[in-house]
This record gives structure tokens, C-alpha cells and sequence, in this order.
């Protein structure tokens, strides 16, 4: 069995060992384009401060007050806030169906989500031109369309069917029965996650932004320009295929008023034991002008599950221009018992 | 782990004239959802998922009797751990609003609300 993981292991390993090594951090895949859930942490290139997400506007005025307060009238440092408007107060008359039967302005107001970050201290390619003060940002991310829920049916009425079971145990006249709402109260948890997290058939769309600041003295009135960041997405899901163009454009003021955009294009196609995917990415930066140069890459998968729990992967495609020379992707690998999970199929 | 919570029972009242038409609304609310069972005394009246209209009868026949509504809350909504029910009642003159909020403690739990209404 070890050695099948092992074949296994070392043929994803070669997929990834085998393209040349980007350079600031690009995303090397069309994934690393989604939308971020939070653009400002993406932005900074920082994760240390921890966001607040209070949920009443109560909540919201106490945790900027308290901020406030411990600043000494300066920004304050590591702050992080996180605050979705429509649910700052209860929504009443949204029923389960109106949240997943939202129209397009429905849908902007139930995602939108503002965030505020300062962060100290700084990160190292801030370190060098700035060695003390804040960075500060902000940023927001809604969705413009959304699918409909897969299974949603079929989640629902399972997820129904425990909730009347643990009815049924809280009306029993002795009272319930704890190791059986303890049961039921996992298995909703378990389906509710599924109905909270679906996957989406039909149009997708997000768009996330952010602006950050550089504040050397920590007051605002010597903030300075420092980052720009945009990051629309737009698919198409049906049960067999998936169309998802991505992109991401950056503008740096420290580095030379520099743009990058990042584009991505990814169709992952499947039938019944086999999936097939093609993924384009091209890459745009410069100073005042566009330069495209050798900035893109290709690459095609293919797996096709041979056997249960095996499955034969095929990989070929050309890499960015990168410091190593070598552009060509060429991959085979066969998994043949207990491994890591293929890449498309049955997901 | 999840663990299953229940949220402060709601209790209150409508007035009414004998002849008056009662009946009963509840909503689960913030996208979330649950079941929904009301009762008179012990005989189940209705049931249903999500958002619950009955009728209740006439004034008359409701006097003494408790109205009893037991909904379970099972919080979907990944955005918010906030679950909310609101109960109408209502009169051929009037209107009364009853309305119970609970945060659950962990993403995807459960919560019961109770509630217990009477007809004057």
C-alpha cells in the first residue's frame, strides 16, 4: 500500500516541482486569481492582524471606540474589522428560500462586506523604504451573481427530516433523550454545512477591491498611496462542466507606479469516470506601458479513474518564462490503491 | 461540536371578541432554516418548513387553551450565526408581533424556540 501512495505522491510531486518558480508571489494557477475573501489581508501581504466581525451596529460602535481610545489619537495598530451591513440587524422576513432565490440587488446587499485594516509591523518589502509607522487599507467584496444551490432539494428535505426528529425528542414527556439530540444535532450540523457551503450551478460572479496606505508617522495626514487591487471572477457551473475566467490587477506605488494584470481561464469538463481541464493564464505588467513578452501558460490535465481508488493522470502544457528556461509541462502518473485524491476527478 | 441550544421562550396574548377570526403567522428569519410545528393544547393544528400561516378558529374556541408553537432553528446562513422567529397574531381588529433573536455558539447549529400564546 505505501508504495502505491508513494507512486502516487511522486507523480504530484513532479507536477509541481517540475515548473520554474515564479517570482513577488504570483499566483502560478488560475486559482490563486479567485476573489480573496478579504482583498485589504491580500493586499497588505499580511495575515497579522486578526479581523473582528461584530454583529450589531452596537457591537460595531464599541469596537471603534475602544480602538479610538487606545490610540492616543494616532491610527490605531492591528486593527482589523470586518462588517457585512445587511446583517447588522436581524432580517426578519428573509426566509431560507428569499436568501437562495436572491435577485441580482439582493444579492450585492446579502454579500457585500466592507473591511478596515492597519497593520504594524510591517511587512519586509515595506521594511526597507519605510522602517517605522502603519499600513493601512480598505477594502469590499460582493458577489453579482450566484447559482443555484446543488442538491438543494434533496439537503433540504434530509435537513428537515433530523429537525423533526429533535421536535419530536424535546416534546417527549420525560424529556429528550440527550445521546439522541446529541446524534441529530451533529448529522443537522453536518448537512446544514452542506446547504451553507454549496456548490453554485448557473452564473457566478464576485469582485473584490481594495486600496491600501502607507502612514510613515502614524497620523493620517502623511498617508501615501501604496497599493490598488481589483479582483473580479465570473462562472459558469452545470453538473458536468465548469467555464471560470478570473483576474487580478495590482497597481504598486513603491515599485516604480507599476501595474500587473494577472488573467486566468479554466474549463474543467467531466464524464462519468473522466475529467479533462485546460487552463490558460496571461500575465500583463509594466512601468507606464503593457508587456506582454513570454508571460502566459497553458496547461491540459486528464484523469480517468481506471479502477476504484485508481486513477491514470495525463499533464501537458507550457509554464511562464520564468528564471528556469524550461517552459515545457509533460506529466504521466498512475495512482493504483490508497493516494492522494485526484485533482478533478470527483470533485 | 455542535451542541443543541434553546432560545428564551416567547409567551403572550391577543384580545379579542368571541366572534373574532384568529390566526397565526411565523417566520423564520436571516435565510436560515427550520420546522415548525403549532399546537392547541396537545392536537397538532399545522407543520411546515420555513414560514408557517394557520388558522386558528374562532375566538371563542381558543379561550383557556394554550397556543403552543415549537420551532428548531438549524442555522444555514454562512455569513451570520444569527437565527430569529417571528410570530403574528391576528385578530379580525388587530395585530400582535412577537419576535425571539439567538446566536448560536458555533457555525451550523441548532437552536429551539418555544412559544406559548393565549387568546383574551
Amino acid at each position: 500500500m505505501a508504495t502505491r501512495a508513494w507512486a502516487y505522491h511522486a507523480f504530484i510531486m513532479g507536477l509541481f516541482l517540475g515548473q520554474p518558480t515564479l517570482s513577488r508571489g504570483e499566483p502560478s494557477e488560475v486559482e490563486g486569481l479567485k476573489t480573496p475573501d478579504s482583498p485589504v489581508l491580500s493586499l497588505l501581504g499580511t495575515s497579522s492582524p486578526s479581523i473582528q466581525r461584530p454583529a450589531t451596529p452596537k457591537a460595531v460602535a464599541v469596537l471603534l471606540a475602544n480602538s479610538l481610545a487606545h490610540s492616543d489619537g494616532r491610527l490605531p495598530e492591528d486593527f482589523g474589522l470586518e462588517v457585512a451591513p445587511y446583517w447588522l440587524t436581524p432580517r426578519k422576513d428573509l426566509t431560507f428560500s428569499d436568501y437562495y432565490q436572491a435577485g441580482f440587488i439582493q444579492t450585492v446587499e446579502q454579500s457585500f462586506a466592507v473591511s478596515l485594516v492597519t497593520s504594524s509591523p510591517l511587512p519586509d518589502s515595506v521594511l526597507s523604504i519605510m522602517p517605522g509607522g502603519v499600513l493601512a487599507g480598505a477594502g469590499i467584496r460582493f458577489a453579482l451573481l450566484r447559482g443555484r444551490p446543488a442538491n438543494l432539494s434533496q439537503d433540504k428535505d434530509s435537513l428537515a427530516k433530523v429537525l423533526k426528529l429533535i421536535q419530536e425528542e424535546v416534546q417527549k414527556p420525560g424529556g429528550p433523550d440527550s445521546a439522541a439530540i446529541h446524534q441529530y444535532t451533529q448529522t443537522a450540523g453536518e448537512i446544514a454545512e452542506r446547504l451553507g457551503t454549496p456548490r453554485r450551478e448557473g452564473w457566478n460572479s464576485d469582485l473584490g477591491m481594495a486600496v491600501t496606505y502607507r502612514i510613515p508617522g502614524g497620523g493620517v495626514d502623511s498617508s501615501e498611496l501604496y497599493k490598488i487591487g481589483i479582483w473580479p471572477s465570473l462562472s459558469y457551473v452545470t453538473p458536468n462542466l465548469e467555464a471560470i475566467a478570473m483576474a487580478r490587477y495590482l497597481y504598486d506605488a513603491l515599485v516604480d507606479s507599476s501595474h500587473a494584470l494577472d488573467a486566468g481561464l479554466r474549463l474543467v469538463g467531466k464524464y462519468r469516470g473522466a475529467a479533462l481541464s485546460l487552463e490558460a493564464m496571461l500575465r500583463m505588467a509594466g512601468g507606464g506601458k503593457w508587456n506582454l513578452g513570454d508571460a502566459s501558460r497553458l496547461v491540459g490535465l486528464f484523469e480517468y479513474q481506471v479502477a476504484k481508488g485508481s486513477y491514470l493522470s495525463i499533464g501537458l502544457g507550457q509554464d511562464f518564462k520564468g528564471a528556469d528556461p524550461r517552459r515545457l509541462i509533460a506529466m504521466a502518473g498512475l495512482s493504483i490503491g490508497f493516494g492522494a485524491d485526484p485533482i478533478l476527478v470527483g470533485k | 461540536m455542535a451542541e443543541l441550544e434553546y432560545a428564551k421562550k416567547i409567551r403572550g396574548a391577543i384580545a379579542a371578541e368571541d366572534g373574532e377570526h384568529i390566526s397565526l403567522t411565523i417566520t423564520i428569519g436571516d435565510g436560515q432554516f427550520g420546522v415548525i410545528k403549532v399546537m392547541v393544547e396537545d392536537a397538532l393544528i399545522a407543520s411546515a418548513q420555513e414560514k408557517l400561516h394557520v388558522s386558528l378558529g374562532n375566538a371563542s374556541g381558543l379561550r383557556s387553551k394554550k397556543i403552543n408553537v415549537l420551532s428548531v432553528v438549524s442555522d444555514v446562513n454562512p455569513i451570520t450565526n444569527r437565527t430569529v422567529v417571528t410570530w403574528v397574531l391576528t385578530s379580525d381588529t388587530a395585530n400582535k408581533s412577537f419576535s425571539q433573536s439567538h446566536i448560536v455558539k458555533s457555525d451550523w447549529g441548532v437552536v429551539v424556540y418555544e412559544a406559548e400564546f393565549k387568546v383574551t
